[in-house]
This record gives C-alpha cells, sequence and structure tokens, in this order.
C-alpha cells in the first residue's frame, strides 16, 4: 500500500509516453522472472494435478485414470500415504516450534555484544555447513544404542533407545538431528534483531522497564513478522524433508517413510509419475491450507510497522 | 546497553555450551580425516587419532575422483549465484520503484511461489527437462537459477524500497534511464542485499542433494555432496567406507560454506540489511 | 499477505498455466553407428573387483574390435535403479544394462530394454549350449528373453575355520540340519563380561537371505501363480520367526540394534570380515576381500531344516541392450561377446563371481583359493532356487523389506509384519 501511495504522489508531471515506458521498463525488469514462474511454478504445477489423473511410466503414453491415484492413494488397501502423513505431522509438530524457540533464543545471545561475537554466531551456523553424509555418520554414531546420547541419558537413569534403528523412535532421531541444524534459523533472527531501532530501547529505558518488559513490548513485537516467516518457512521445510530421511534409511525403515521420501521413490524408483503427481498436489494442497491457516492465525500477533506489502 | 559482568556469564556458559554442541562435531570431522585408513575401522571414533596424516588431502585428489567432484560444484554454482543475483535485482527493482499496470498482482504472485514446494512440481520439471535432452547434465540445475527466486526477490524488493527515491529523480535529470538508473543506483546501493541473496544461493547450490540426485547419473558428473555420498555407498564388500578420505572431502564441502559465512556476516546483518525487513 | 490478493493471484496462476497448455512429450529412437563403430555406455553396480572385470572383459571385445569402444559405468546400487531409468528416460540410455532377476522383469515390462528373442534366432545362438536351462528362464518375461545370463552363483553359508577349531566344532557340509547349526552357533558364541566379543552368526534383514531361509522352511513371498502374497503364510512366518530368534531369542547374532553399535554401512560381511563372527549366510563375490583379509574360511551349502526345501537363492547377472540405446547393433554384439566362454573369462581369474558359461566351472572351482571347497555346494546343487518375478518385484522387493524392518527391530510381531507385507503386496499387484 505504501508503494502505492508513494507512486501515485507525482502523476501529473509524467506524460503518457512516460508512463508507457515505464511500463515497457518493468516487463523488461521482470521478463527473467516472469518466464521463471511461468516455467518453474505455473505450468509444472497445473502438469501435476494433470498428471496426478494418469497413468504413466515415462516410457509408454499416458492413460487417463480419473481419480484413481488418489483414491488409492487416500482408501486404497494398504496405502503408505497415511503413515507417511502420520510420520510427517509428527517431526513437523515437534521440530518446527522446538527450533523455532531456540533460533529465537540463541539470536537473543548472540546479539549481545559479546566478545569473538563473529566466532561464536559462526560457531551457530556450523552444522548447517556440514555435508549429509558426515551429518548421519556423526549422529549414526552419537545417537547408537551405546552411543554417546544414551551413556548421557544412562547417567540419569534413562535406558536410551535405538533411535536410528528402532521404526519407533527414528523420528525423533531425525528431529535431533533436525534441531541441531537450526543454524539458518538464527541468521534471519539476527539479521531481524539488527534492524530494531536502538532508539525503541533507549525510549523504554528511560521509562524504566526491565530487561524481560523490554523483551516483551519490544522485542517480541518487532521480531513478530520474521517469526511469522520463520514459521511458514519451517513448516514448508519440515513438510518437504528429504535428504536426512533418505541417507539414515535409503528407504528401508518405515518408521521413517515421510511424505517427500514416499514420493521420491514412487517417482523415480517405482516410475509411477502419475501416482507421485497425486502425491505432490497433496502436499502442496496441505502446504497451501497449512499457510493460510498460520496467516489467518498470525493477524492476532503479528505487529507491522507502518506500510509493507 | 551496558550490562555489567556478572549478568553476562551466564550468556557466556550457554553461548560456550551451545558452541560446543556445534563445534565438536567438526573437531571430530577434522581429526576422522587426518586418521589412518586402518584407524577409521575402529568404532566408535576417537577424538584424537594416533598419527595425523595429512597426506589424506593429497589422496583425496590422487585417489578419489572429489577433485572432480569440487570442480563440478564450482561450476555449478557460480553461474547460479550471477543468474540469482542479476534476476533478482531486476526484478526487485522493478517491483519497488517501476510504476505498471499489474504490479501488485506480479508481487503477489512473487510470494505465492515461496510456497508452493520443490516436490509439488518436480515431476514435470523433470519431464520438460528430459524432453530437453537436459537429463545428465548441469543445465537442469543452473538453468532454473537464472530467473530468480521468489525468496531472493522479495528480498531485492525490500532492500530498494528503502533507498531514498530522491536518488533516482537526480539520475533521471542527469539523463539516466532505467537502466542506467538500476546500474548507477541501485546496484551500487544494494551491495549488502545482493551479497545476501549470492550467499544464500551459494549455500543453497554448494550442499543440493536431491537436485543432483535425480538429475546427475553420470558419477563423473557429480558434484561434492553427492559424490561424497557415493563413496560411502560404492564400497567394497566386507570393507568399512574410506571415512578418512571422505571426511577430508566433506572438509572441502564446509570450508567454503564457514568462511563465506564468516566474512559474509557484516552483509547479512549490518546496518540497513535486507534479511531483517523480510514480511509476509 | 491479504487473502483477496492470494486468491487473484491464483487465478492469474491457474489462467496463466491454462493458456500455455503443457509441454508435449515424446520421444524418438534413431540409430547412429554401426556394430563396428560405436562408442558403448554399459552400467554396472557392484565394487572395484567388479568394474575392474567388466572394464577388462569389454576391452577384450575392443582389441578385436578396435572402432567399438564400452565405458563402464558404476553406479552405487542403492540408486541403481532410478538411475538407470533416468538415463534411460533422459534420453542416454546406457547401452548395455546389467540387471538381475529383480530389476530385469520391471525394465522389459516398461520397453526398456530389448526382447532378445529374434536376435538370438537370427545370429543362430543356442543359449543352452553355454549355460544351464535354468539360467536362461530367469531373464525371460512371458516369452521375452530380455537378456542374456552373464554371472551365474548362488546363495552359500561362509564359515571361520579358525572359530570352529578353537572351539571344537565340527565344520558345516551338505545336510547339515538347522539343529546342529544352532548348536554349533551356541558354541561359537563369546560372552565375556556381558559383552558378546564374538558372534556364532551374523543374520540381519538382507532379503536374498530372508527369501532363501524361509524358503528352506517352505514359505515363498509370492504364491506360485505369482498373483498374491504367500508372505502371510504358516512356512513363512516359522521360517522367519525361526530366524531372527537366533538374533533375539539364541543371542547367537547380533540384533540390528547392535549393528548400529558397530558403525554404520557395518554388515554381516563387515563383521565375518573383521573376524567378529563365525558364521555369515552371503554371496560367492566375497571370496577375494575374505582372502584378502588374511581369513581361514571356508564355504558349504546352508543349514537346512527340512531337506526336501531348496536353500539357496540362485543369484547372478544378466546383460541386457537398452531398448531406446542408439546402436544396438554394436551393444548386441558385445552383449554376445561378453555371454561366450573367452567374454567370460576375467570373471574366473578375476575371482569376480561363479561364470554362467558352463564350461568355466572346473577352472573357476580350481581357481578358488587354498582351503575353500566347492565340493559340497556341487553335491547341493539341487538346493539351488530361482524365483520367477512378476514386472512389479522391485516395488514388492522394496515394500517387503520396509513391513519386515518391525519385525526385525523387534517392533512387531511376525504376523503384524507379514500381514501387512500381504496386503501391500495385494495392492501392488493390482495396481498395474
Amino acid at each position: 500500500m505504501g508503494t502505492m501511495t508513494r507512486s501515485g504522489r507525482a502523476p501529473t508531471r509524467r506524460t503518457m509516453s512516460n508512463r508507457t515506458r515505464e511500463t515497457v521498463a518493468f516487463y523488461l525488469f521482470m521478463l527473467p522472472w516472469i518466464v521463471g514462474i511461468l516455467a518453474l511454478y505455473a505450468v509444472p504445477l497445473v502438469a501435476s494435478v494433470v498428471l496426478s489423473f494418469t497413468d504413466w511410466d515415462l516410457f509408454q503414453p499416458p492413460q487417463w485414470v480419473g481419480l484413481r491415484n488418489y483414491s488409492s492413494l487416500l482408501t486404497g488397501e494398504g496405502s503408505n500415504f497415511w503413515l507417511a502423513l502420520r510420520n510427517t505431522a509428527y517431526y513437523a509438530a515437534i521440530l518446527v516450534p522446538v527450533n523455532l524457540a531456540l533460533s529465537i533464543g540463541f539470536a537473543l545471545l548472540l546479539n549481545k555484544p559479546i566478545v569473538l561475537r563473529r566466532w561464536f554466531r559462526t560457531a551457530f551456523y556450523l552444522p548447517s555447513t556440514i555435508p549429509i553424509v558426515a551429518v548421519v555418520m556423526l549422529w549414526s554414531w552419537l545417537l547408537a544404542p551405546s552411543g554417546i546420547v544414551n551413556s548421557l541419558l544412562g547417567t540419569v537413569g534413562v535406558d536410551g533407545p535405538a533411535w536410528l534403528v528402532d521404526p519407533a523412535r527414528v523420528k525423533d532421531g531425525l528431529i535431533i538431528m533436525g534441531v541441531w541444524q537450526l543454524g539458518g534459523g538464527v541468521v534471519l533472527f539476527l539479521a531481524a534483531l539488527q534492524a530494531i531501532p536502538r532508539y525503541l530501547y533507549e525510549a523504554t529505558m528511560l521509562d524504566g522497564a526491565g530487561p524481560w518488559r523490554q523483551f516483551r513490548s519490544i522485542t517480541v513485537p518487532m521480531l513478530s513478522p520474521i517469526i511469522l516467516f520463520n514459521l511458514i518457512n519451517g513448516i514448508i521445510g519440515a513438510l518437504q524433508v528429504f535428504t536426512q530421511v533418505y541417507v539414515v534409511t535409503q528407504g528401508h525403515n518405515a518408521g521413517a517413510l515421510m511424505l517427500v521420501p514416499f514420493l521420491y521413490e514412487n517417482a523415480f524408483e517405482f516410475n509411477k509419475m502419475g501416482y507421485a503427481s497425486a502425491i505432490a498436489v497433496l502436499l502442496f494442497v496441505m502446504i497451501m491450507l497449512l499457510t493460510l491457516v498460520v496467516l489467518r492465525w498470525s493477524r492476532r500477533w503479528v505487529h507491522y510497522e507502518g506500510e509493507v506489502s | 546497553m551496558r550490562p555489567r559482568w556478572g549478568q553476562r556469564i551466564p550468556v557466556y556458559v550457554v553461548l560456550l555450551f551451545g558452541t560446543a554442541l556445534m563445534v565438536l562435531p567438526l573437531l571430530w570431522m577434522v581429526s576422522t580425516s587426518l586418521a589412518s585408513t586402518k584407524y577409521v575401522t575402529t568404532f566408535p571414533p576417537k577424538l584424537f587419532p594416533d598419527t595425523f596424516e595429512f597426506a589424506n588431502y593429497g589422496r583425496i585428489f590422487s585417489d578419489t575422483d572429489l577433485g572432480r567432484y569440487l570442480f563440478n560444484s564450482v561450476v555449478i554454482v557460480i553461474p547460479s549465484m550471477v543468474g540469482q543475483v542479476v534476476a533478482s535485482s531486476f526484478a526487485g527493482y522493478a517491483l519497488a520503484r517501476l510504476r505498471a499496470p499489474g504490479r501488485r498482482i506480479w508481487f503477489v504472485v512473487t510470494l505465492a511461489t515461496l510456497m508452493i514446494p520443490y516436490e509439488a512440481t518436480i515431476v514435470p520439471t523433470f519431464v520438460t527437462f528430459q524432453y530437453l535432452g537436459w537429463i545428465n547434465t548441469f543445465w537442469p540445475l543452473i538453468v532454473p537459477q537464472l530467473f530468480g527466486s521468489g525468496y531472493s526477490i522479495f528480498l531485492m524488493r525490500q532492500f530498494i524500497m528503502q533507498i531514498p527515491t530522491e536518488y533516482d529523480e537526480a539520475a533521471r535529470l542527469d539523463g539516466l534511464g532505467y537502466f542506467g538508473i538500476w546500474r548507477r543506483i541501485i546496484v551500487p546501493l544494494s551491495v549488502p542485499a545482493l551479497a545476501t541473496v549470492a550467499i544464500f544461493t551459494f549455500t543453497f547450490q554448494w550442499g543440493n542433494f536431491l537436485g543432483p540426485l535425480i538429475y546427475i547419473n553420470d558419477p563423473e558428473k557429480y558434484p561434492l555432496a553427492l559424490g561424497l555420498y557415493a563413496m560411502t555407498q560404492t564400497s567394497n564388500v566386507g570393507q568399512t567406507p574410506d571415512w578418512n578420505l571422505i571426511m577430508a572431502g566433506g572438509m572441502l564441502l564446509t570450508v567454503p560454506m564457514v568462511m563465506v559465512y564468516f566474512f559474509g556476516q557484516r552483509f547479512l546483518y549490518e546496518g540497513g540489511n535486507a534479511l531483517g525487513r523480510i514480511r509476509v | 499477505m491479504k487473502r483477496r490478493a492470494a486468491l487473484r493471484a491464483m487465478a492469474v496462476f491457474a489462467a496463466m498455466s491454462v493458456g500455455l497448455g503443457l509441454a508435449a512429450c515424446g520421444s524418438d529412437t534413431e540409430q547412429s553407428g554401426t556394430a563396428d563403430q560405436a562408442d558403448l555406455v554399459m552400467s554396472i553396480w557392484g565394487s572395484t573387483n567388479d568394474t575392474k572385470t567388466y572394464q577388462e572383459r569389454a576391452d577384450a571385445y575392443t582389441a578385436t574390435h578396435p572402432g567399438v569402444k564400452v565405458t563402464v559405468k558404476n553406479i552405487p546400487i542403492e540408486n541403481y535403479d532410478q538411475q538407470v531409468d533416468t538415463m534411460i528416460a533422459g534420453g542416454s540410455s546406457p547401452d548395455i544394462i546389467l540387471v538381475d532377476s529383480t530389476r530385469g522383469p520391471a525394465l522389459a515390462s516398461r520397453g526398456a530394454i530389448l526382447d532378445l528373442a529374434p536376435r538370438i534366432q537370427s545370429a543362430g545362438l543356442k543359449l543352452e549350449d553355454t549355460v544351464d536351462a535354468n539360467r536362461i528362464s530367469g531373464y525371460n518375461l512371458k516369452g521375452k528373453q530380455f537378456a542374456l545370463p552373464d554371472r551365474g552363483g548362488n546363495l552359500v553359508f561362509y564359515y571361520n575355520k579358525t572359530m570352529f577349531e578353537k572351539a571344537n566344532v565340527a565344520l558345516p557340509k551338505a545336510g547339515w540340519t538347522w539343529g546342529e547349526f544352532t548348536e554349533a552357533a551356541k558354541k561359537l558364541t563369546i560372552v565375556e563380561g556381558g559383552k558378546t566379543t564374538q558372534y556364532g552368526v551374523a543374520i540381519d534383514n538382507w532379503p536374498q537371505a530372508v527369501e532363501s531361509v524361509t524358503r528352506s522352511f517352505g514359505g515363498t513371498i509370492l504364491n506360485d501363480a505369482l498373483d498374491g502374497p504367500a508372505i502371510d503364510s504358516p512356512q513363512f512366518r516359522t521360517g522367519l520367526q525361526t530366524y531372527y530368534d537366533l538374533a533375539a531369542k539364541l543371542k547367537v547374532s547380533p540384533t540390528l540394534q547392535d549393528y548400529a553399535d558397530f558403525g554404520q554401512n557395518v554388515n554381516r560381511d563387515a563383521l565375518f570380515a573383521q573376524g567378529k563372527t563365525a558364521m555369515i549366510w552371503a554371496g560367492l563375490w566375497d571370496i577375494p576381500d575374505f582372502v584378502k583379509q588374511g581369513l581361514s574360511f571356508g564355504i558349504a551349502p546352508p543349514p537346512s531344516p527340512d531337506a526336501a526345501n531348496p536353500t539357496m537363492m540362485a543369484f547372478g547377472t544378466g546383460l541386457a541392450v537398452g531398448s531406446r540405446s542408439k546402436q544396438q547393433d554394436a551393444a548386441w554384439a558385445v552383449v554376445q561377446y561378453m555371454f561366450s566362454v573367452d567374454g567370460q573369462e576375467p570373471i574366473v581369474a578375476n575371482q569376480q563371481d561363479v561364470p554362467s558359461a558352463k564350461a568355466l566351472i572346473p577352472e573357476w572351482e580350481k581357481a578358488l583359493p587354498q582351503g575353500i571347497s566347492y565340493a559340497d555346494l556341487t553335491k547341493a546343487s539341487n538346493q539351488v532356487f530361482s524365483p520367477a518375478r512378476p514386472p512389479q518385484a522391485n516395488q514388492i522387493a522394496k515394500q517387503v523389506e520396509q513391513d519386515l524392518y518391525p519385525f526385525f527391530t523387534g517392533s512387531a510381531s511376525v504376523e503384524e509384519a507379514t500381514s501387512n507385507a500381504a496386503s501391500h503386496i495385494k495392492a501392488t499387484l493390482a495396481g498395474s
């Protein structure tokens, strides 16, 4: 809205031809991205929907099968869809809030005027840079039945499980790995904290507000848009988890069967492109709905200063 | 704000504890990469090997294909970064500054693309690239980056919006066209945002696993992340993979990412940063 | 983002996409190159010794046909199917494709590999002259001969001689009963201070071993007509339960949880190689690696609960020609050469595996390392079985592995796991 008022400020000075020139320039600058939207999002998305009504193995021509892919996914005997959905939902429902809370916490600490701040910040980003095979190797050692994590649990009298083996616990193992790699979220929150104007704090300090009240009345509201952004990104990311699952289980442990690995094996191992497209469409619809719900809910707690979109 | 030391000690304790959790694995990776081949089969691995074999870092280039994987990764990442930076600053500039019918719609569409999971379009995209004969080439990994992405364009637009329009006006009076303004004013003033986009693109592409897994099937064309995975798989029966070489190769992947982040911090966080202004 | 705007955006999306329509899709196969002049790609999976051996065999062909060059590409086995499918779909099909009896039917039913029958006929090739008839049928789907047999061999049983002699236990031999085996396994298991330092046997959920052992108890995964599951039969369940009891009840084998403590990617073969187990079910291809480790070991038929049932699944690979290869004639010529006795020679020389060519078997036995006898296995050759597979074999194999996994980790009963697998198999077979 702000942009509209700004651009509407001086329309009289411009001639018709100037306006046309600006329009042309707009579309020229937008050209790569518009092509990208069409080629990478719009057309493939519609194509996914169309393919989801077919039976196609990449070799023979596609056969139109109507809603069969959906019915066998949702109600078919022995369909793994619900299992994959349950597993994914469990993974996301724990990982997203935990990561969000911890990222904010660590970002707050890393934003303080501490010595070696750059080094500390880099340390927290480190896990996000380690190649997945090394991450999995490392955690399969730490989370081994007699590994370090279980030894630590043992000292407080807890009998630790076989994290990455037991179908009932492998999701928890993956969540632990996911929490460890929270660096990306910390980056965003750090940036957002930097963007909070200092005068806001100085003003409340004059009012004699303590750190907790400052946190509640300034930091949280000022961070709220980025919390929303991270929340949505986190949900989308968690629902799309693939690489860790693939490398840890190599598809053999149904306890960690999640939606995208399920899609992957159907599309690229069993060549069931139509069936896989139906999974993709359902995944998309779910993400869309969840995002809309979160956006609607966010109106109650997100604070926008002035304009922006 | 100038808190006293007494208040800070807990902060340091928590941070040091966190740092240990984050850094120890890396130390272990380094030590494994320096272990001798015989030593690596002991499990669980020890943090400090008996001998340090620095020769492992030479061996990854002579005994394995990691040199080639590294080269492939570089070949994929550099055009991706350039493409993302140029395309997103183009679109960001247009969305922030130029008035045209449909601008608002395009902005909302840009935001909406953020919600489309990669996997929702994976099958048709795969089919399209197959139709173009691009399977087993780098094109399916590079070309999508040349159009920009919702995320980077959004970042650029938010950043450019806060550059005062007076600069544009002045440049226009000097006779600059839209492209000139973009090149002379917008680009130089949005370096932090451009750097942020470059860093994110680098991070994403450098570690990308699913893309190469689907599109690349010639081991000679594997990028690092996939090549390292393949090294854990094509082992001979009864042997454990050469974890020391794999970890040394892992360092090739990790070190550039850490350095990019370490030196890129000032762009990510300092004055007028773009990231902090993300709004949905 | 405001909802109205979001809706409008979606409308724009839809309009644009419909307007543009869908990219057409098709493919063409035009032949380029001749039988004498070609650059061929051959896809395989396996170890570095496998790569080396296939390359040697290919180079031997190049020596007499200088215009034809073959590049062997070793693809990680976990990704083999997916990668080969992508290569084919992507228009860069390997010209020669290594298959086995699980992968072959899927590729053949999709038309991704050629029916070689017409070429065999026009070349006047009599496959039975070179290999056993039952090896040929394994690469046949509804009358289509989709591959020529390449490597032979079957599942066998390895034992560590040193450990047996130390424990003073008689060595395994043909006709070994399941009871004798478990007694030996108990004696060979060494527990020190509550920790098992040596296992009698190392089992896990390796599908080929699972299928062989359950078969020796009379159970099969699919029914004889291949149109329904048999995995929930009492025979299969008894076999599976008895097999897993080695780890869970008798504790003479590591459980999957125990494996996780040995390190990532450490399996039964690795345990045998490291001298931590006295016995394993494994393929013959392990021999060179175990020799390299300096082990003193022998091979024998696996223990049998019922002499009437087979115990050893036939392994082996076949060579197929990609139907989207642009150099099919040259590829077929190379496959034909690799199938010949001369062409199989390096399999023996490199101790890669058992050759499928009958004429090479004596030579192969002779080439076995000192102290390893094939005699007991020759005696038990009637215990080899080669299960017929439907086109969905691939998907069923993976599904069964997933469904049995909870059983192998102790979180599902044998009834639950097999019933679950049965319903999945039913759905898969009905699906296409």
